[in-house]
């Protein structure tokens, strides 16, 4: 019997949900779209029929247990800006993968740090996961940047194992543990008596951290409260 | 249509097939034997009901096209001393993994090498693969020993990967380029 993951997550500014067939049109835009596209390992959708198979082909995962897809809209206006998945989910070893895509116009303001932040969390807490991965182009910096900010440590870097649509790439292995995790909540509760959390956001609005810097205010809250239930 | 691979190899000493019903009651005494599967990421086999399951799920993958199993045989025998296969074929990025597993009667005889050289070999060519992975436990010294004979470069080490007979282990992950292929001399 597949394992059970359909939370709805609210987040300062983000709303996270499962993925809907109805999503199709509004993810249409950002999975059309060749830069969003670049550097995952799906194509590009042409046509409003690859995306609807694509989805289709999301949801069979996710009858096996395997996979679970979410779209990541806005609070302010209910906009689709993105999505996220847990995939490759191994739950007799406690384990699974993440991956993310944001529409082009929604980079570069925190927001896929803010979803996967609230996101993992919940991933932990109900899968009892004591491991998570991630599997980024090295040429993809912005992805990189944002796993590191979330305390994934890099643990390999495999040489030429892609070749999609932007020739030969290498691939680098993130991976996150629970124990990890735990240890940033605690330090990221020490640090907030001390620092305002909007104050550390605008200190520090993009830097790789290390466990061991942990005792810096990080880009964002890595236990933010999060209201909704599964 | 789903790609074939299924050779029969013969190198100086040992004879590589696919995989085959009757294989079982020998592959029981291999993978029965806690020693072997020691550090590989399933149980030791209790008895046939487990060795028919193996070959179920085996045909199964088989049928999806991205698995080929294999049994490595004495040349002169026909019973199996040990496992090898390849898994997790990607096409598009030409790429694909090796197992392999061998009775503990025929440990240090330079076997696991010399089978798997012959199938790294037919694999690349034939597949025209570009890269191949094999994951390991750190702790499993001999075969991390026969990856870097074969010129295998460990490429990660993944920090408590699997949960198996009770204990959380880490992975070590190794890659294989094919324009770093060469085969190494076989047997020793």
């Amino acid at each position: 019997m597949p394992v059970q993951f359909f939370p709805m997550i609210e987040t300062r500014r983000l709303w996270i949900r499962p993925m809907r067939m109805g999503d199709a049109a509004a993810l249409m835009t950002i999975n059309g779209d060749d830069e969003v596209m670049r550097f995952l390992p799906h194509p590009t959708w042409r046509t409003m029929a690859d995306g609807e198979a694509w989805i289709k082909g999301m949801f069979a995962l996710r009858e096996r247990g395997d996979t679970y897809s979410f779209v990541i809209s806005q609070r302010s206006d209910g906009n689709i800006i993105g999505s996220c998945f847990l995939f490759n989910v191994a739950i007799d070893n406690a384990r699974a993968e993440i991956g993310y895509g944001l529409s082009r116009r929604h980079w570069g303001r925190g927001y896929a740090t803010e979803a996967m932040t609230a996101f993992i969390s919940r991933a932990f807490a109900v899968l009892g996961l004591r491991r998570l991965e991630a599997e980024i182009d090295p040429r993809n910096t912005a992805s990189s940047r944002v796993v590191e900010g979330l305390g994934f440590l890099l643990e390999g870097l495999l040489r030429q194992r892609w070749n999609l649509k932007d020739g030969i790439a290498d691939a680098r292995l993130y991976g996150l543990l629970r124990s990890d995790w735990s240890a940033r909540c605690l330090a990221q509760v020490q640090t907030r008596k001390s620092i305002p959390a909007r104050n550390a956001f605008q200190r520090f609005p993009s830097h790789s951290i290390s466990l061991e810097a942990s005792a810096q205010p990080t880009l964002s809250a890595p236990c933010p409260p999060v209201r909704s239930s599964a | 249509m789903p790609v074939s691979f299924f050779p029969e190899i013969e190198t100086t000493r040992l004879r590589i097939r696919p995989v085959s019903q009757s294989d079982l009651s020998s592959l029981l005494a291999v993978n029965g034997d806690d020693s072997v599967t020691r550090y590989l990421p399933y149980s030791s086999w209790q008895d046939m009901a487990d060795a028919e399951a193996w070959y179920g799920r085996i045909m199964a993958l088989q049928e999806k096209g991205d698995t080929f199993q294999f049994v490595m045989t004495l040349r002169d025998h026909n019973d199996a001393i040990g496992t090898c296969l390849l898994f997790r074929l990607a096409e598009q990025s030409a790429r694909a993994e090796i197992g392999y597993a061998l009775g503990r009667d025929h440990w240090g005889k330079g076997y696991a090498l010399e089978a798997m050289s012959a199938l790294i070999d037919r694999a690349f060519s034939d597949l025209s693969l570009h890269r191949l992975e094999a994951e390991i436990d750190p702790r499993n010294a001999a075969s991390a020993k026969v990856l870097g004979r074969m010129g295998f470069v460990k490429e990660g080490l993944l920090r408590e990967r699997w949960r198996l007979k009770g204990e959380t282990t880490d992975s070590a992950l190794y890659g294989l380029l094919r324009p770093e292929w060469a085969r190494p001399a076989s047997g020793q």
